[in-house]
């Protein structure tokens, strides 16, 4: 595998995890997402 | 058959908290609702679905319990307003289950008598008959039946026990409304008719509406017909004219329902086989539990007993854990070029989440205990002697629910503070909450101590981390008393406690409840922690220092996470840290447990060996510039204290906002947990350090 695929993969990797946790912060805005402790929110 | 889609019956399951409402929800709708055997567990309506004997769908809400329809509480309004039919959307029920704790039914038949009122059919679920049997009550079921007017159905939920003959009541093609009720004075009588037809032109339910409203207190009467001064005025005629003909309007419905009770009561409940001072088992053993002395004692043990099994019981687990994430990195190392996407995969995502992951069995372990200790009731005495402290601060007796749920997650230990009515209490509660020691910490804890004292047995260890989680009970019970004497001042109200019967645990629940927070686990770990740790892991890396043929020390240094470890390394110096620890507790504000795996991937890079080294000994090999070791024991200590004191949860950030409604009470708590954070860790370093510890 050569450096530039290699450079690619990671690239998307990170950019993948930040557009993640952006979406998974926007759903818990919007009452929709999970605390990660097992309990939704429950004023919606 | 009939048509599942359709809905043949609206159900609402009502009842004083702790009398097993939540057990029968689960039970008829096939859902899993948590369930403990304390008050306040459910805080909100829960909505379900189930089929009746003859296969009609059927809907069930769940209110959470409460002591009478005066509410005192928010979540006491949610079980009134459902009832009363005035909560937009949700229709109101066309009957009530009203589940009753058969040991207490003197305390709990109160409430059915203003079910009765409601004009709302209603079935008695008599839970528990096993806890009565025990306790030496006998029921007279038939005379029951005959004084309420309704149905009741005997039960033992937790087992599943009458299950069937409620579905078929449910199942009745029609239920009657109840004609037998508490006999209010005739002028009452007269000035809630007179008041109900004033109401006509409202929606819901009319008469107990009129009743309501006759019986409540100025403050809330004004907040309840708030915008109608017409009826505000009526109202206040109606309780002048009662107060004339010599009644209270507030304590006359309230002493003929207990008139009604204790006469239902002396009909159909027998006692026999107390002993001779008249104590049940629970009662002998509560003057040891709930012992000024003996039940901190029991306290103490219990919490003890339960670390050492956690270190002990998990070990063993964690190893094969270790072992399996350790072959893992070694085999994906050996199969990939080497490069960043390999050092990405090994050392990010491997290293990064399988740190954490290492943890599950100790968690798993953690809430077994907690599942035990709340199904047996324990919890309750432990409320009782913590009330003790509690009082002495300040705190609401209704605290200890929150608090004692923050030892899992603070999230739902914050929601839990629904049940406090007072908004100054409440918001004292929110405040400390996350001062309890909760599952995340779990991971920093025990590889701090495997640290600390790497060749002491499992008992000292344990005490190193029940003395973690003391200091977060203690440091959360002195903020709440500084709170409440300077933000938050409020009176404090006496806690009226319950103490439930002792049951045995249900070991199906329990396990039930241990395998969804696997599962929850596992999911944050492959999803948040992961995405966290390929974040972290660019951090480390990137950007690359211009020298050719850079060292790995080297690029950690001029990688971003490195420049912010350098950055913050003066605020953390006198604490005893240096920068690349820095790093960890920078990567941790968004999770506690990111600690871990970020110093997994710091010194994965560091190190950059085939072998995968475990952290603990790569941590323990770490060293200073001038060759003294980094994690000293005074050091250990003083990273535990921080997580004890520390927010470090973005999850509780918004879950503080939410409730609050506002930024700065969330902001407020960042600010004053870090900085007590800062204290308690300089304390111990430097204080360790004057006291001649290393």
């Amino acid at each position: 595998m050569s450096e530039t695929v290699q450079q690619i993969l990671v690239a998307a990797a990170v950019v993948g995890a930040v557009v993640y946790l952006a979406l998974r912060a926007r759903s818990k805005k919007s009452g929709k997402g999970n605390c990660g402790c097992g309990s939704k929110d429950p004023l919606k | 058959m009939a048509d599942p889609a359709q809905i043949f019956r609206r159900i609402a399951i009502a009842g004083n908290p702790n009398t097993g409402k939540s057990t029968i929800f689960n039970l008829l709708t096939g859902m899993r609702q948590k369930v403990g055997n304390y008050p306040g567990v459910t805080v909100e309506k829960k909505t379900g679905r189930f089929f009746g004997s003859h296969g009609e769908a059927m809907e069930l809400l769940d209110l959470p319990g409460s002591y009478s329809l005066q509410v005192r509480s928010p979540d006491e309004a949610v079980s009134r307003d459902v009832l009363l039919g005035r909560v937009p959307g949700t229709p109101r029920p066309d009957a009530i289950i009203a589940v009753l704790d058969a040991s207490n039914l003197d305390r709990h038949l109160y409430l059915v008598a203003q079910f009765l009122e409601l004009d709302i059919p209603v079935i008695v679920a008599l839970n528990m008959v096993d806890v009565a049997e025990k306790r030496g009550l006998t029921i007279d079921l038939l005379a029951l039946k005959n004084s309420l007017g309704v149905p009741v159905i005997p039960m033992v939920a937790s087992r599943g026990q009458g299950l069937i003959e409620l579905k078929q009541a449910l199942s009745r093609a029609t239920l009657h409304v109840s004609e037998c009720k508490a006999q209010l004075p005739i002028v009452l009588e007269r000035e809630v008719a007179a008041l109900s037809r004033t109401l006509k032109c409202h929606a819901g339910s009319v008469r107990p509406e009129a009743m309501l409203l006759l019986s409540l207190e100025d403050e809330r009467l004004a907040a309840e017909v708030n915008g109608n001064p017409t009826l505000l005025a009526e109202v206040h005629a109606a309780r002048e004219r009662l107060r004339l003909s010599g009644l209270d309007p507030i304590a006359a419905p309230v002493d003929a329902r207990y008139a009604w009770v204790s006469e239902v009561c002396a009909s159909v409940v027998h006692r026999r086989g107390e002993d001779a001072h008249g104590l049940t088992f629970s009662d002998h053993v509560d003057q040891i539990l709930t012992h000024k002395l003996w039940g901190w004692v029991a306290f103490v043990a219990m919490m003890a007993l339960m670390f050492v099994c956690i270190f002990i019981v998990a070990q063993a687990p964690m190893d094969w854990i270790r072992d399996g994430m350790g072959a893992l990195a070694k085999w994906a190392g050996a199969h990939m070029p080497e490069g960043d996407l390999r050092s990405l995969v090994v050392d990010g995502v491997i290293g990064g989440v399988g740190n954490v992951v290492v943890f599950l069995p100790q968690i798993l372990i953690l809430f077994f205990f907690l599942g035990l200790l709340e199904d047996s009731g324990y919890m309750a005495r432990a409320a009782f002697i913590m009330d003790r402290m509690m009082s002495r601060v300040g705190l609401h007796g209704k605290s200890f629910v929150p608090l004692l749920s923050s030892f899992a997650c603070a999230i739902p230990g914050i929601m839990a503070t629904r049940t406090i009515e007072n908004r100054n209490d409440r918001f004292v509660t929110i405040l400390v909450a996350p001062l309890m020691s909760c599952s995340a910490r779990l991971p920093v804890y025990a590889i701090m101590i495997a640290l600390l004292m790497p060749a002491s047995g499992v008992w000292s260890q344990a005490g190193v981390m029940l003395c973690m989680y003391l200091l977060g009970i203690l440091a959360a019970f002195v903020m709440a008393g500084l709170l409440k004497k300077t933000l938050l001042r409020s009176e404090t109200p006496m806690l009226l406690l319950e103490l439930p019967p002792y049951r045995a645990p249900v070991v199906r629940g329990i396990v039930q409840r241990m395998w969804e927070r696997a599962v929850v686990f596992i999911r944050r770990a492959g999803t948040v922690i992961l995405a966290l740790s390929i974040i972290l892991w660019a951090l480390l890396h990137y950007p690359k220092p211009a020298t050719p043929e850079p060292t790995q020390s080297e690029i950690l240094s001029h990688s971003i996470g490195g420049r912010m470890g350098h950055a913050i390394e003066p605020v953390i110096a006198p604490l005893g840290y240096d920068w690349k620890i820095g790093i960890g507790l920078v990567a941790s504000f968004a999770a506690r447990e990111v600690f871990v795996s970020t110093m997994g991937q710091i010194y994965n890079i560091e190190d950059a060996k085939e072998d995968n080294e475990d952290l603990r000994t790569q941590m323990r090999d770490e060293r200073r510039a001038d060759g003294t070791p980094v994690f000293t024991p005074l050091v250990c200590l003083s990273i535990m204290v921080f997580y004890v004191l520390a927010m470090q949860c973005i999850s509780t950030v918004a879950i503080v906002r939410r409730e609050t409604n506002s930024w700065r009470w969330p902001l407020f708590q960042i600010a004053y947990m870090t900085v007590l954070a800062w204290v308690g860790a300089f304390v111990v370093y430097q204080g360790g350090k004057l006291l001649g510890f290393q």
